[in-house]
């Protein structure tokens, strides 16, 4: 008789530090089952929107998630934009495109640190995390803040840009050049990350339709969608740009995937940038009329969507918010099962995931007894270890 | 060559005869279908599989008399968004659960049964996602009749 056993991860996310709660039945080493637990941070996001006006909702929405903090907010005025029929002035519609892709440079540089730091690569950790700083630096310059920018409005942007602004903006991108493609080499390289990450937690082409896998989750698995190039919204329409995709689905591709979109925003940047029309930054909004609109925007990690209702009062009368990881969470059922426990947490970690704007824990427990065996802090050794392991024997 | 919107839209017109029972499309890239209950199903079968839409989400929503749903579907090749409306009298509270033929909106439908006290028959797994286990039952945060006491 094989001896299932039960490893709870969580309420913290052994990663990313944030509530959810993993159950992985292993038998042995490898996971034979899960079942996942979310909610444990929900704070009523679209319930409080229907109490606020139209032009406070953005600072709400900007909330939902710390690093997706421009995305949120331009999906939701899209959103209002389209309801209403308002025409955004062209410069604004650059202005956007250059804070979103900041917002992607960081957010990326943000989980390629912490992935390397789960399988035991603290250095690419600290460069990843060093060169992001510039980036943030340059969203600082450009929207007063690192975070929760405030920076789109319904009908345009809050700030413009002045010359010193487009030059820190092209300082920062000349900074992080050399570093990208040094980073983007040694994941490509490096012999070890190879043999730690090639073959883990795959997520075929199929299961990601089947799921409906958004973002570097799709796309690592060679589905290539990507709401920037299917649906233009901002100025990404007017700019030379490619959407990339890898074949394989494993962890592997999913770090190269986001090394090489690092690339495409940087190139995205720097054509904004050059092309940027002048005018106005505003448009005139009166009223928000009844009727319904969507807003959907590629976010760091997939589609974000905000679908408003409107009565044509002062606030919506319904604000749906979906991020991108309460689609990619699922992929969870197939790509750890078959896998070993030392591999679970940087497959959890692979897409991304982002539990606040989801919603988030993970234990390993004796199914007999109840027993834990292993809590988050203990994962991250065994994955840790691993890597130790295999660059030894190289 | 790639796919036009216009050819799009006219596939999905075909597909969808007989069955909407109302069509509305307030911005070129954006059509919303009403369905009735009965037909739920095999419309949401018809956009995932032979139109070829991808499941984004769905919203739950408290019209007064009634709860709807509205389930959203991208089409990426042309950048259409269709969501299809369902209703349901709030005195029964029942619509049939699309999880069968689109297996990514398992959570989302018990999403709106938390949130709205929607009960969707059929569902695999019709458990709790949102609310806490000790959340009293019957009280759906996003009934309009709940004041927001946050």
């Amino acid at each position: 008789m094989t001896h299932k056993t039960l490893i709870p991860i969580g309420p913290y996310h052994p990663l990313q530090e944030e509530a959810e709660f993993f159950q992985l039945y292993v038998e042995g080493e490898t996971v034979v089952d899960m079942d996942l637990r979310l909610s444990y941070n929900h704070r009523g996001i679209e319930g409080i929107s229907e109490t606020l006006t139209w032009d406070q909702v953005p600072y709400l929405v900007e909330r939902v998630c710390g690093i997706c903090s421009a995305s949120h907010p331009l999906a939701y005025v899209q959103a209002v934009e389209e309801l209403a029929g308002v025409e955004v002035p062209e410069r604004a519609l650059y202005l956007r495109t250059v804070v979103n892709e900041l917002e992607r440079i960081h957010s990326h540089l943000l989980w390629f640190g912490l992935a390397g730091h789960f399988i035991g690569y603290n250095t690419v950790f600290m460069w990843a995390w060093r060169y992001r700083e510039p980036v943030l630096d340059a969203l600082e310059i450009v929207t007063g803040s690192r975070v929760n920018y405030a920076n789109h409005t319904v009908g345009g942007a809050r700030r413009d840009l002045d010359e010193e602004m487009v030059r820190a903006i092209r300082k920062c991108l000349d900074e992080i050049d050399k570093p990208v493609d040094m980073l983007t080499t040694t994941a490509l390289e490096d012999p070890i990350l190879a043999l730690r990450l090639k073959g883990v937690g795959v997520l075929t082409e199929e299961d990601a339709r089947r799921f409906s896998a958004l973002g570097p989750t799709a796309r690592a698995s060679n589905v290539p969608i990507d709401v920037r190039r299917d649906d233009p919204y901002a100025a990404y329409d007017r700019i030379e740009w490619e959407v990339q995709t890898t074949p394989n689905g494993d962890v592997f591709d999913k770090v190269v995937v986001r090394l090489l979109e690092l690339r495409e925003s940087m190139k995205i940047i720097r054509q904004a940038l050059d092309d940027m029309p002048g005018g106005p930054i505003q448009a005139d909004v009166k009223e928000v009329p009844a009727g319904e609109g969507i807003g959907h925007v590629e976010a760091p990690r997939g589609e974000t969507f905000h679908y408003v209702r409107s009565n044509g009062g002062p606030c919506p009368e319904r604000h749906k918010i979906r991020a991108p990881t309460y689609n990619n969470i699922p992929t969870y059922k197939v790509t750890c099962i078959g896998q070993s426990v030392a591999d679970v947490t940087i497959t959890l970690a692979a897409i991304d995931p982002c539990y606040s704007c989801t919603e988030r824990m993970a234990v390993v427990r004796d199914a007999s007894s109840g027993k834990y065996l292993m809590n988050f802090a203990d994962l991250v050794r065994l994955s840790q270890r691993k890597t130790e392991e295999l660059r030894k024997k190289c | 060559m790639p796919e036009a919107l216009e050819q799009v839209v006219e596939k999905l017109k075909k597909l969808t005869a007989g069955l909407a029972i109302g069509w509305h499309r307030p911005f070129p890239t954006r059509i919303y279908l009403n369905v009735g209950r009965e037909d739920a199903r095999q419309v949401a079968g018809l956009l995932c599989g032979e139109f070829g839409a991808r499941f984004a989400t769905a919203t739950g929503t408290d019209v007064g008399d009634e709860l709807e749903a509205l389930y959203h579907f991208c089409y990426d090749a042309v950048g259409l968004v269709v969501s299809l409306r369902v209703r349901t009298p709030k005195s029964e509270g029942t619509l049939p659960s699309l999880t069968p033929v689109v297996p990514p909106a398992e959570w989302i439908e018990r999403e709106m049964n938390d949130l709205l006290g929607i009960t969707f028959e059929g569902h695999p797994r019709p458990e709790r996602l949102i609310l806490a286990d000790d959340w009293p039952s019957g009280v759906y945060p996003l009934r309009k009749e709940k004041e927001h006491d946050a």
